[in-house]
């Protein structure tokens, strides 16, 4: 007897006493086929979305901190002009402030501003590289959202919720849409710096979704998964024998447990990353990028390489058809300073001048990236953050946080490129006209209408609830698709 | 005489905290609607017409109750008209489920939590305390 027949006569008997011992103690078993292993159904299979997709991808581009973008995109002259002065207080109608210190006097940076492109968009002189890309850009100047701490407004920004629970959205996309590549996982998380985003794994989590759609983070560096590499001293086949015989144990256990969903999701991640052992170092793996490739992502700048490279592994990634890739920006190695992010309360100049340097050659380098591949027009990219920052000082030399007021891009397939929706007031605190406020729910609304996905259809019955991604909310911006 | 005394001020401490509390939304309202809310938007989803109109009636009264506190309260018209305006959405709600209509319930119950939001702005105690929001 050969040792694969040895091992199934093992298996199968020992399933057959096993199941006619069970069946004579437990009332109702008898009717349980231990002999088979129960096939799972695979919940990561691909599946239809609603309507044609215009994206395959995202790339949801998180600015951690919440960067200012009145130094960044929104021009406003005015906000210049009073600079110093307090805030008239017709601009503070129907806001709460909770500046520490009180609400400062207006605050401007040392910004110069240009126009570029055919649709004219404003860039300052932060995001140079960026600015190229102006008719590329779909701005949303009209964003809003709840004005709490970090944690609260980011874990909003990706689940839709102010408190843990809800999946994030990457894992609404998952479950709706499956997987378009069986080796890698259909939802990946990039970031740069020495830790993994403060804000928590609560934002990339499945939350009330069965646990294998969460998102599975990447670390920087040349090892990106723990544990993924075989040990040497044990072979591939030995290890795929190990898996197999592991599969049809957890076969039994599935089929008698069928709700049990992180025990699905721990087989699915075995043979995924018995899959994976080979496809993910080769996803990420940028040794084979040619030199013009890297320096156009920013790689030979200390500043711009850690997260430049995070770019470029997510477009290795998109080539590989994996379906979200959530990008937390982080902080470049080796700069000293209190906040490692681009929250600037205080020292907005110095604090953004290293913000803007790390992520403008990189975010360029990926849309051109994209585009010259052919990938750009299949693609979602998405530059958001937790919430803006005020026109009024903080400490001085900072601003405080924006929930009122603040802009956000997109870029890609089924937009209208060069395009800007809504606008701020004239010193850019608050959204100028509220029927256009655009909150996180309208954003993720949004980004599933590019893939295909009517968020009022996209729902999972939890404890007897039918529940979607945008809560109760979410209005699709249908005057920037195409 | 002193007894009298006692009772007036008992009396007018109770008037004061009644009035006081009258001056605030009743939060435990406030809770329902949004629970009862969510429960509207998961019975369209799953179109339970039975549990439709169950909701919607309820949220009807609970609005109702809301220009009720908005009225008595007065400078807050905005309000009113807010509350107004979501019990009339979801007498539309009720209309279109009535009708099988239920993508246009749907989205009108999508409105009405905008209608919420609305409000909220203005008129929602602000429990984002940032006194420790630096330190996220």
């Amino acid at each position: 007897m050969s040792s694969d027949n040895r091992r199934d006569f093992l298996v199968k008997s020992g399933l057959g006493l096993g199941s006619a011992a069970l069946s004579g103690v437990i009332p109702g078993l008898g009717a349980f086929s231990a002999a088979s292993a129960a096939e799972l159904v695979d919940p990561l299979a691909p599946k239809s979305p609603h309507f044609p997709a215009k994206v395959k991808s995202v790339i949801w581009l998180h600015q951690n901190g919440a960067p200012s973008t009145l130094d960044l995109y929104d021009y406003k002259p005015e906000l210049i002009k009073r600079a110093g002065q307090e805030v008239p207080a017709s601009f503070l109608k129907g806001i709460k402030t909770s500046t520490q210190g009180g609400v400062g006097k207006l605050f401007v940076s040392n910004r110069t501003w240009k126009q570029y492109g055919d649709s004219g968009a404003w860039f300052s002189d932060l995001v140079p590289n960026l600015a190229q890309h102006a008719d590329k850009l779909t701005f949303i100047k009209s964003s809003v959202t709840v004005g709490a701490t970090h944690d609260i407004s980011i874990l909003k920004l990706n689940t839709g919720d102010l408190n843990p629970g809800r999946p994030s959205l990457g894992a609404w996309v998952t479950y709706a849409l499956g997987s378009a590549n069986s080796d890698l996982p259909p939802y990946v998380v990039l970031y740069n710096g020495d830790r993994e985003p403060q804000a928590g794994s609560v934002n990339w989590s499945s939350g009330f979704l069965p646990a294998v759609y969460q998102g599975t983070p990447f670390r920087p560096g040349s090892s990106p998964i723990l544990y993924l590499e075989r040990p040497e001293s044990r072979s591939a086949v030995q290890q795929r024998a190990s898996l197999d015989l592991l599969k049809r144990l957890n076969g039994l256990d599935a089929a008698r447990y069928p709700n049990d969903t992180e025990l699905r999701a721990r087989v699915q991640s075995y043979e995924l990353a018995d899959r994976m052992q080979s496809a993910a170092p080769e996803a990420v793996d940028i040794g084979k990028e040619s030199d013009a490739t890297k320096e156009l992502y920013g790689l030979n700048d200390k500043i711009s390489e850690s997260y430049g490279t995070v770019l470029l592994r997510a477009r290795r990634l998109v080539e590989r058809n994996v379906r979200f890739i959530q990008v937390v920006s982080g902080w470049p190695e080796g700069v000293d300073q209190d906040r490692q992010s681009w929250d600037a309360h205080s020292d907005l100049e110095k604090n953004h001048g290293v913000m803007a340097r790390m992520v403008d050659k990189p975010i360029a380098g990926l849309l051109a990236d994209l585009k010259s591949r052919g990938l750009l027009e299949s693609t979602l990219v998405v530059w958001t953050s937790e919430f803006g920052r005020t026109s009024y000082g903080q400490s001085g030399n900072g601003r405080d946080h924006n929930p009122w007021g603040y802009t956000q891009w997109l870029a890609g397939g089924g937009l209208k490129a060069g395009y800007t929706y809504g606008e701020t007031d004239e010193i850019g605190l608050q959204t100028a006209d509220q029927d256009k406020a655009v909150d996180t729910y309208d954003l993720h609304a949004t980004v599933l209408r590019l893939l295909g996905l009517d968020h009022l259809k996209t729902t999972f019955l939890n404890h007897g609830r039918s529940e979607r991604p945008t809560v109760v909310y979410g209005k699709v911006v249908t005057d920037i698709l195409t | 005489m002193r007894r009298i005394l006692v009772y007036l001020l008992a009396a007018l401490a109770f008037v004061a905290a009644v009035a006081t509390a009258e001056e605030e939304m009743d939060e435990d309202l406030m809770q329902s609607i949004e629970d009862t809310n969510k429960s509207l938007s998961s019975d369209l989803a799953l179109k339970d017409d039975k549990a439709v109109a169950s909701d919607a009636k309820d949220l009807e009264q609970m609005f109702s109750k809301v220009e009720i506190y908005f009225t008595h309260r007065g400078n807050a018209d905005d309000a009113v008209d807010l509350a107004r305006r979501s019990e009339q959405l979801t007498g539309e709600i009720l209309k279109s489920v009535a009708a099988e209509d239920f993508d246009t319930a749907m989205d009108t119950s999508t409105t009405l939590s905008r209608t919420c939001k609305t409000c909220h702005r203005s008129y929602k105690k602000d429990k984002d305390k940032t006194k420790d929001k630096d330190k996220n």
